[in-house]
């Protein structure tokens, strides 16, 4: 298995605080990696480094290329392309929008084509819109094709958003909570759509994801991140056992761990008649 | 007192005691008002552009109760400052407490509304005064000499006793008393405030009252020097000197601001001493805001929220559903539409005399200006309030080009455009940096700038420039009607250029920057040059608006190109609707047409300041709002006839309002990975 994605010594500093402290992992081809850990770990931060959005000191090579140095549309032209946890996506922008904007990578914009408005460039509009159609329609969004994102729920958002991070054809996706603000029911619905994603991708998939019983289903392999170091690197069930682990999390109580290998449903439905009510 | 401090080198320069003194004096208004500035914007992220004007009406208030009602002064000053104070409140409690979820430009719009809306009641204050002879009433008439060549007005002898005092008073009232405590906790994280059972209206309105009683005693101050032209007298140079008084410290420190209130009157006293040039201080304030925002700009986290409240639009119009927009009939009857309108003001004229023909000229380039700031701040959500400084660049460069190297009406507009798209792009490299106000702040800046030092140099429009109206393809367009049917396919021109930017991908690409940049970024898109080709597109617009201008007018001169006038035109880009090049249109015609063509001076300053906050308060939208809800029910009725169509009708239909509806999303999980 070769790396695709390899971070080397990355560190993260906000004034004295250090987020992420000198991490090195790799990741292979189609790999699907969970990245868990306390509130403050660092997680979300260390996306944003490998991203490009955040100022770092230390590596990233995506497929044996340093890109440490490049901007993040840079970073994300190339295949390495994050979500946010908010799915806040652009309000101002109906969902077909959105998708063509995405859609911009692979049919590109000539800025002074598009002041004028050549023939190509409509050409090239017209097959932006084809596109981002196929893939709403492929994802069930036509429905909401001509609403604004600020219409939308969270859940809708993730959806679209996810719609536009595979309009690039992502060869890395970082996931940054998915299940962030959705319902009970929609997080069911997680596994699936993602699943798809990488389906259709064969992205290597990096996922942040505090609902650990859905990270652990999902990655074929999981990092411990606390107070911004690596703590343990494994299989699912090797990190769910893993002591420290145990201890840093949740004040070690084993039931927030280990509650997928439970009849999980029954208790998702209270869950959810919770949150409902 | 006549010490002289000199500089031989690397410049002759002069520093003489008196001057520095005389600076000092002069920087303690500055100092006041950046204080009152930095109050209102600590405990609400405005930047009160109103500040100034709001102290205008105190000072006319002590004007007419010494004057005419032969208070005693001390009674009339305090009269003036509690008027100011309530004022302040009434402020608050009507307009911006109705904002207080809108997006921060319309909120810096309305105290743009405000601050005319106030110039309006302290005109109409002074006018009751009878026999306006004799100046601003003053408790003394002493006068003081220091040194040997500098008297001290009748201002600095009034400064010198009422602000240091009272920026004392302010200092202690917010140190040590409970208000002063609630205040700053609320400029600190308004919500947690709030949570910890501080009651931040109230504060809001401390802040209000506090605001203006200081407002009142700044322009009281500056009041004697300017005589009872008060209304006139304290336009965008002091509002520059106080906030870059107020820049300096961060927006966030009164005693700072203070403090570089004074540093600036000494500089600008020492550059008067030295150059007797206005222009150069302008132009070295200018640096001093660019300087110290490089400085803040580092200190990416704190600006960080406030970037954000920026952007979060309470009204979006919503464009033609895809379906409609797709539809031959509904784009026929939008050509039909479009050609209707431009032939009723092609036609214009013909009802209209010569003298009004001209000012529809004048109106004319006034609408392309608009459509400019729309499309920067609509779009793609940079703040400009200089945009007027490319108006005058434009007919400056216009000027050159003609004059210089001789050549024809054409090849000048286009230098005019291509050199305004180049200056707007060097304007719009800090904005990379920083956004919302403080870019506000930095066009406020270049726009005073370029009136006061830039058009007035030689090689721009010197003391006053002409250009002949030109010739075309072997047509004369001397005439009026024929200049102003020029004029119209120029606006024409840049509507369609600026429709083609919004409906491709190249607005859309905008919308997205502006929106969230870190996710326009995550999907590949360059958000520096999406942001900087925006700076690009309406530099060109309001360039070429300015060459129009010049070729309309003849002869022009720096003076031409007010700074109010940059402040004018983002309130009508707001009244039209921000992005939306229909109303921004129409706005421009009614409110420069009432500006223009209506002869009595109240209905004319109440139309434009009370027709602001109006449209402000209740159509936050603006004019577009209403406008596509009539172009979508015409265009949902034009499409109607197949029932194919209407059942493959979206839930979201046209002609529903503009609101955060919330979409089943359960469903659409559902669907998505079904």
């Amino acid at each position: 298995m070769s790396a695709l994605l390899e971070v080397e010594d990355l560190s993260v500093s906000f004034g004295g605080l250090v987020a992420v402290d000198s991490v090195s992992f790799a990741v292979g081809e189609a790999e699907v990696v969970g990245l868990i850990g306390p509130n403050g770990a660092g997680k979300t931060t260390l996306f944003e480094a490998i991203a490009g959005f955040t100022p770092s000191r230390g590596k990233v090579r995506l497929d044996g290329e340093d890109i440490s140095d490049l901007a993040p549309h840079r970073r994300s032209r190339m295949g390495l392309v994050r979500s946010f946890q908010d799915a806040a996506l652009f309000a101002g922008l109906t969902v077909r929008q959105c998708a063509m904007v995405a859609q911009q990578q692979a049919v590109p914009v000539r800025t002074w084509a598009a002041l004028v408005r050549t023939p190509g460039e409509r050409r090239a509009e017209r097959e932006r819109g084809r596109r981002a159609d196929d893939l709403l329609a492929a994802f069930g969004l036509t429905t909401y094709a001509d609403a604004l994102i600020a219409e939308l729920s969270t859940g809708t958002r993730r959806v679209c958003e996810l719609v536009c991070a595979l309009s690039l054809d992502p060869r890395v996706l970082l996931l940054d909570e998915p299940s962030a603000g959705l319902a009970q029911r929609e997080v069911e619905q997680l596994p699936d759509l993602l699943g798809r994603v990488q389906e259709i991708t064969g992205a290597t998939v990096l996922l942040v994801e505090h609902d650990l019983p859905l990270v652990l289903g999902l990655s074929s392999r999981v990092l411990a991140l606390e107070l911004g170091r690596v703590i343990a690197d494994g299989t699912p069930e090797q990190v769910r056992h893993d002591p420290e682990v145990q201890r840093s999390y949740l004040g070690g109580d084993p039931n927030a761990i280990n509650r997928s290998g439970k009849p999980a449903t029954r208790r998702r439905r209270k869950l959810a008649v919770k949150s409902s009510g | 007192m006549d010490l002289v401090v000199v500089l031989d080198w690397p410049m002759h320069l002069e520093f003489p005691v008196s001057v520095i003194f005389l600076g000092a004096i002069v920087g303690m208004s500055y100092g006041l008002l950046a204080t009152g500035l930095v109050l209102v914007y600590r405990a609400q992220r405005i930047i009160n552009l109103a500040h100034a004007q709001l102290g205008v009406v105190g000072a006319a208030v002590l004007a007419y109760t010494v004057l005419q009602l032969d208070w005693p002064w001390p009674v009339g000053f305090v009269a003036g400052v509690v008027a100011a104070a309530l004022l302040g409140v009434v402020t608050e409690v009507t307009v911006l407490r109705r904002l207080a979820d809108a997006p921060r430009v319309i909120v810096l719009v309305a105290t743009i509304g405000a601050a005319q809306l106030f110039v309006f009641i302290a005109y109409l204050i002074l006018n009751r005064i009878d026999g306006r002879i004799g100046g601003f009433p003053l408790p003394f008439d002493d006068r003081v000499a220091i040194g040997r060549y500098l008297v001290l007005t009748d201002s600095h002898l009034l400064i010198l006793r009422l602000v240091p005092p009272a920026a004392i008073a302010v200092g202690l009232i917010l140190r040590f008393t409970s208000f002063g405590l609630a205040v700053r906790a609320s400029a600190e994280n308004a919500d947690a405030a709030r949570l910890a059972g501080i009651p931040t209206r109230r504060v809001a309105m401390g802040v209000w009252g506090l605001a203006g009683a200081m407002a009142a005693l700044s322009a009281i101050c500056l009041a004697p020097d300017k005589g009872l032209a008060l209304t006139d007298a304290l336009g965008p140079e002091l509002l520059v000197r106080a906030l870059a008084a107020a820049v300096l410290a961060r927006l966030m420190f009164l005693g700072r601001a203070f403090a570089a209130g004074i540093a600036i009157g000494v500089v600008e006293q020492l550059v008067f001493w030295n150059t007797s040039s206005n222009g150069v201080v302008e132009v070295a304030l200018f640096v001093v805001i660019l300087g110290a925002f490089g400085l803040q700009a580092r200190r990416r986290e704190s600006t960080r929220t406030e970037e954000r409240s920026s952007w979060e639009l309470a009204r979006l119009t919503r464009p033609l559903p895809s379906r409609l927009a797709a539809d031959r009939r509904v784009r026929a009857a939008g050509w039909v539409g479009a050609a209707v309108v431009t032939a009723g003001a092609a036609l214009a004229p013909l009802w209209l005399s010569n003298s009004q023909t001209f000012l529809m000229t004048g109106i004319v380039n006034l609408a392309i200006l608009a459509v400019s700031v729309s499309l920067l701040t609509g779009i793609s959500g940079q703040i400009s309030l200089g945009q007027v400084a490319f108006l005058g660049l434009g007919a400056a460069i216009a000027h050159q080009v003609a004059t210089e190297l001789d050549l024809p009406f054409l090849p000048a507009v286009a230098a005019a455009g291509v050199v305004g798209a180049a200056a707007a792009v060097a304007i719009g490299l800090p904005a990379l940096r920083l956004r919302g106000l403080f870019l506000a702040v930095t066009t406020l800046g270049f726009a005073l700038v370029s009136q006061r030092w830039l058009l007035g140099q030689d090689w721009m429009a010197g003391v006053g420039a002409q250009l002949a109206r030109p010739e075309l393809f072997g047509v004369s367009f001397h005439g009026q009607h024929a200049y102003y049917l020029l004029a119209l396919t120029g606006l024409a021109g840049a509507v369609l250029v600026t429709r083609t930017v919004l409906g491709g991908p190249l607005g859309r690409t905008m919308v997205a920057v502006r929106d969230n940049e870190a996710q326009a970024a995550a999907l590949g898109v360059d958000t520096t040059r999406a942001k900087l080709l925006a700076f690009a597109v309406s530099g060109f617009l309001a360039a070429v608006a300015g060459a129009l201008y010049g070729y309309g007018a003849e002869q022009f001169s720096p003076e031409n190109f007010p700074v109010a006038d940059g402040l004018r035109i983002v309130s009508v880009a707001v009244i039209g609707g921000l992005g939306s090049l229909g109303g921004t249109v129409v706005a421009a015609f009614v409110v420069f047409g009432v500006d223009r063509l209506v002869d009595v001076a109240e209905v004319r300053l109440f139309m434009t300041a009370a027709g602001l906050l109006v449209v402000l308060m209740f159509l936050p939208g603006g004019l577009a709002g209403p406008l596509a809800r009539i172009r979508d029910a015409a265009a949902t009725r034009i499409a109607r006839p197949t029932p194919r169509t209407r059942q493959a009708s979206p839930p979201h239909s046209a002609d529903k309002p503009d609101q955060f509806g919330r979409g089943s999303s359960a469903e659409a999980v559902a669907e998505g990975s079904a």
